[in-house]
């Protein structure tokens, strides 16, 4: 894989946390998840539900849901622990350093407005740029993850974009700011296979192009197999296995990653 | 395949009637679609969203209304049947759906869901409908002490189990399997595709799978059709279609879908831009806007199924006289 590795840039060390039950007892949830994202890289955390991987992902941009509480840990990003900070400085963080792409794109949309002036409103949040300067950089950007007619396409709503296209649109937000850190979660769930297949080598090709570091979220280990480069397979809220993807998915060490890739290519059955 | 056919589908066709602003417009989600279905196979029909492939499985089971075509059930017209005769069909016919969620009324008890099929299709008493109800929960791999639960009490997997179970309960000999594993992780989807190869070994029940699932359909099918915008683009055999798939579209799905796999590069056969609108398409090949083989004829004709060899049939000029003389 391409793209040079250096040092790590987000670290996630030891996060244990759960939800408050009703008497007040925390329901453990993450169990000590670790591990380490180098500057460059395309790495992947894997996991069936409930296994903890979103809830990892949110934890880096301090969006935790209600509820949920940590009992232990720290994600540095770029060396800040990223739990101590607060409202505000995460705020400036959000968008222009760390971005997020969430599976269900037209859900993470707002309905009621344009899906143009979105994408605007993230740069002019984060840089000092005139409207008409925004407008420009929305435009090339929807460009860029090529949807079509981006000029027509700028002035529709949510609810005009295919799930593929509101998905490009999703990703144009999120790199409209030149983040250092892209979180893909579960990017192309729900998508088809073909329209799946064009979003994932866009990603690949505009990682290739920015210099960027990817932490893809995802239960498909065919999808972590074709793009990335580093793996953490996670189960139970905390990580089982990590390392080089190729690796691990071609001699697994841990039992849970062998039966994982088993039941992926459903081996057992004749 | 010997015998006569479980289910045979002929010319199947359900047009919608889009009514907006200006005039009215047709959008042809099944244009024509034939397949048979003999005792103990499964025949897989695959394709993307809009292929018309969940509109087939409610068609066949009635329902939703088809516009035309005929659907022979153990030589039963299904089709033809009227409101008063039409339930009889699901002693034979039934159906498993995707979501468990929804499927399964949230206020009735495990045993009560298992319980309704058998008191509208069978004469058993209550305690031959309890000893069944054991059975079934035993034939699913589930213990006897579900019967008392709430779906909301089960995980996902159980509740697939659940309505799986419920689709058995009448000894059906055609069951309509609609995405059944869409929602469920791996290991999950692992363990229900076994069970239905070990209830479909012991009791041979004909599956229709419907499904995007490549690597289901590969593992359980016999035969397979791949639908493309409400039409059948290629059909055969499951190793005539993974083996050597023939049209353009067929290409393109198998090699977009990642594998686990280190050391064989990918030779993606890419499509241009996405599924076009289904109304008011234009004439010839539905895929001739997207083709990376398109030719000017294939704007002008829609192409009927080519054969290729056994029971293997593409809906492609171009490729199928290239591996003819291959």
């Amino acid at each position: 894989m391409s793209g040079a590795v250096g040092k790590p840039l987000l670290e996630v060390q030891d996060l244990s946390g759960g939800f408050v039950g009703p008497d007040g007892e925390i329901v453990p949830v993450l169990n000590g998840v670790s591990f380490v994202v180098q500057e460059g890289s395309f790495f992947a955390v894997v996991g069936e539900s409930g296994s903890g991987k979103s809830l990892t992902a949110l934890a880096a941009l301090g969006v935790m849901p209600q509820g949920f509480r940590r009992t232990a840990g720290a994600i540095r990003f770029d060396g800040t622990d990223l739990l101590t900070l607060d409202e505000a400085r995460l705020r400036n963080i959000r968008g222009s350093q760390i971005s997020i792409v969430f599976q269900d794109a037209r859900a993470a949309l707002n309905p009621v407005f344009t899906v143009g002036q979105q994408i605007m409103d993230v740069c002019r949040m984060h840089q000092n740029l005139s409207h008409r300067e925004a407008r420009r950089k929305a435009e090339e950007m929807l460009d860029r993850v090529r949807v079509p007619e981006a000029k027509r396409r700028m002035r529709q709503y949510p609810h005009e974009f295919s799930g593929g296209m509101a998905q490009r649109a999703l990703l144009a937000m999120a790199l409209i700011c030149q983040p250092r850190l892209l979180i893909l979660d579960e990017p192309t769930t729900g998508l088809d296979v073909t329209i799946q297949a064009d979003i994932l080598d866009l990603i690949v090709e505009l990682r290739a192009a920015g210099n960027m570091t990817i932490c893809l979220i995802t239960h498909d280990l065919g999808i972590v197999a074709e793009s990335c480069d580093r793996v953490a397979v996670m189960r139970h809220g905390s990580v089982c296995e990590t390392g080089d993807c190729a690796q691990v998915l071609s001699a697994p060490r841990h039992p849970y990653t062998r039966e994982l890739i088993a039941n992926s290519q459903l081996e057992d059955v004749a | 395949m010997s015998g006569a056919p479980v289910l045979s589908v002929r010319d199947l066709r359900k047009d919608y009637d889009i009514r907006g602003l200006g005039r009215r417009r047709t959008l042809k989600a099944v244009d024509g679609v034939s397949f048979d279905v003999y005792p103990g196979e499964t025949v897989s029909i695959v394709g993307e969203s809009g292929s018309g492939k969940s509109t087939i499985a409610r068609c066949v089971t009635r329902l939703t209304d088809a516009t035309s075509g005929a659907v022979t059930l153990a030589g039963t017209p299904v089709l033809d049947l009227s409101a008063r005769a039409l339930p009889a069909i699901y002693r034979d016919l039934q159906m498993v759906f995707q979501d468990p969620n929804s499927s399964l009324d949230p206020l009735m008890r495990v045993r009560d869901l298992l319980d309704e099929p058998l008191r509208l299709h069978t004469k058993l008493d209550k305690a031959a409908r309890a000893a069944k109800i054991a059975d079934l929960l035993r034939a699913v791999d589930l213990p006897e002490d579900m019967g008392a639960r709430l779906p909301h009490q089960l995980s996902g997997g159980q509740r697939q189990r659940i309505g799986i179970a419920r689709a058995l309960a009448v000894d059906p000999r055609v069951i309509v399997l609609d995405e059944p594993t869409a929602s469920l992780d791996v290991s999950i989807r692992g363990q229900i595709i076994r069970l239905l190869k070990r209830l479909q070994a012991e009791q041979g029940i004909a599956y229709v799978l419907i499904s995007h699932d490549l690597a289901v359909v590969r593992r359980i099918s016999d035969r397979v059709l791949v639908m493309y915008l409400g039409k059948t683009v290629e059909e055969g055999s499951a190793e005539e279609i993974f083996g050597a798939p023939a049209h353009p579209y067929t290409r393109a799905l198998l090699s977009a879908a990642p594998k686990i796999a280190f050391g064989e590069s990918r030779t993606r056969l890419k499509l241009e831009g996405e599924i076009p609108s289904p109304v008011d398409l234009p004439p010839g090949c539905r895929l001739a806007g997207r083709c990376p083989l398109a030719r000017p004829e294939c704007r002008r004709a829609d192409p009927p199924l080519l054969p290729i060899g056994g029971t293997h049939r593409a809906a492609c000029p171009v490729t199928v006289h290239e591996t003819q003389r291959a």
